[in-house]
């Protein structure tokens, strides 16, 4: 009986096989592109900045509500339900990269490092590895500032939901005493989350000077 | 000097030898799911037709009597488990170049999740279903629409279905 091998050369049918499944490796893993570091940071920054603004519409919403006396109109109601509606939406994006932040922990900063040191900028790797510790500094107070914007934005959130199903079912509930404390509460935490989104803002600013090569 | 023979084969060996590279495969495969790029591209876009009948489902789910809450969720849950079979896709390297990315797309559901959450405690604070579903479902339209752009966006970074 004539073996498979004497198909062909011997050496040529192993060397054939062992190159198919290096091949088939290859193709599982694809080398996947990282995402620019400084482009990651802009991106960061703008999703802050637009987190900002949301929450800037909300609370100017809510203080055209409160300044209701007597039956809130329909149009600032609806208004309302609809900036309330837009913010939880819009939201969602920051929150899950607060949440990712915190969940991954050092891990994060690790992979983000990681893709620092991979940049093709000779200049930006040194620089990213020279600021190692500030750079590390500012992501530990971004994830401090993300945790407690988060912790701000959930009630600040559950309130505004509270009030818009109060507002829906009685027009003259901005007059409660209830919705006056919710309101309260709103602007509390509201501020607390602006105030957190600024110093994001801020440290994300300093890290990309940082990482910015001195113009010749 | 002459060099050294090469051994030829047994047939037996080259059985073995082809057994264990397949299996190798296999094994791979069992592991880290199907990672060929024809298999990451299907997973993509069953994620995004998930995604539309999603918000097609938010769309005419007032139509509904009951206001549509059990479809949606269903479709919710039909968009979770897309999302779970695309990931079971990627190649370890796409996995762990896109950690972060990942880790903020599962965040993402869970953060969209709460939609329903809040619109069941709407209910139970005295809100109608209508209301409350319809209300949850403008949200999900407008978030699963944004999640989505950046499941997209990490799906090209990451080089997803690239041959």
């Amino acid at each position: 009986m004539k073996s498979i091998a004497h198909l062909g050369s011997g050496r040529g049918l192993i060397l054939a096989l062992l190159a198919v499944h290096f091949t088939q490796l290859g193709c599982a893993s694809h080398s996947a592109s990282k995402r620019n570091p400084r482009e990651g940071i802009a991106e960061f920054r703008e999703l802050t900045v637009a987190s900002q603004n949301a929450v800037h519409t909300a609370l100017r919403s809510l203080e055209r509500v409160s300044a209701q006396t007597n039956s809130c109109p329909p149009d600032i109601g609806e208004e309302f339900a609809r900036v309330v509606e837009q913010l939880q939406a819009d939201s969602v994006r920051v929150r899950a990269r607060a949440q990712a932040m915190l969940a991954r922990g050092d891990a994060y900063f690790e992979e983000w490092q990681e893709h620092l040191a991979q940049v093709k900028d000779p200049r930006m790797r040194q620089l990213a590895q020279q600021n190692r510790p500030s750079l590390e500094r500012s992501f530990g107070r971004i994830k401090l500032a993300a945790q407690t914007a988060g912790e701000a934005f959930r009630p600040c959130l559950a309130d505004l939901r509270r009030l818009e199903v109060r507002l829906e079912a009685d027009p003259r509930a901005p007059g409660s005493a209830a919705a006056h404390d919710l309101i309260q509460s709103v602007r509390h935490n509201g501020q607390e989350v602006l105030r957190q989104l600024q110093l994001i803002e801020q440290e994300l600013n300093a890290m990309d000077q940082t990482l910015t090569p001195p113009k010749n | 000097m002459s060099p050294l023979p090469w051994p030829t084969p047994r047939p037996s060996l080259i059985v073995v030898l082809v057994l264990m590279l397949s299996g190798a495969g296999l094994l791979r495969e069992a592991v880290y799911g199907q990672t060929n790029p024809e298999a990451q591209r299907n997973a993509l876009n069953s994620v995004r037709s998930q995604v539309s009948w999603l918000q097609n489902a938010s769309r005419t789910a007032s139509s509904y009597n009951t206001g549509g809450y059990g479809l949606v969720w269903q479709q919710f849950q039909s968009l979770c488990a897309a999302y779970a079979g695309f990931k079971s896709t990627l190649s370890p390297q796409q996995r762990a170049a896109g950690a972060n990315e990942l880790a903020e797309l599962d965040a993402g559901l869970g953060i969209i999740q709460e939609c329903f959450t809040n619109a069941q405690q709407d209910m139970a604070e005295g809100r109608s279903e209508r209301a409350a579903v319809a209300s949850m479902c403008r949200v999900l339209d407008r978030a699963i629409g944004l999640w989505l752009q950046e499941m997209d966006k990490n799906a090209g970074r990451l080089r997803v279905g690239w041959g």
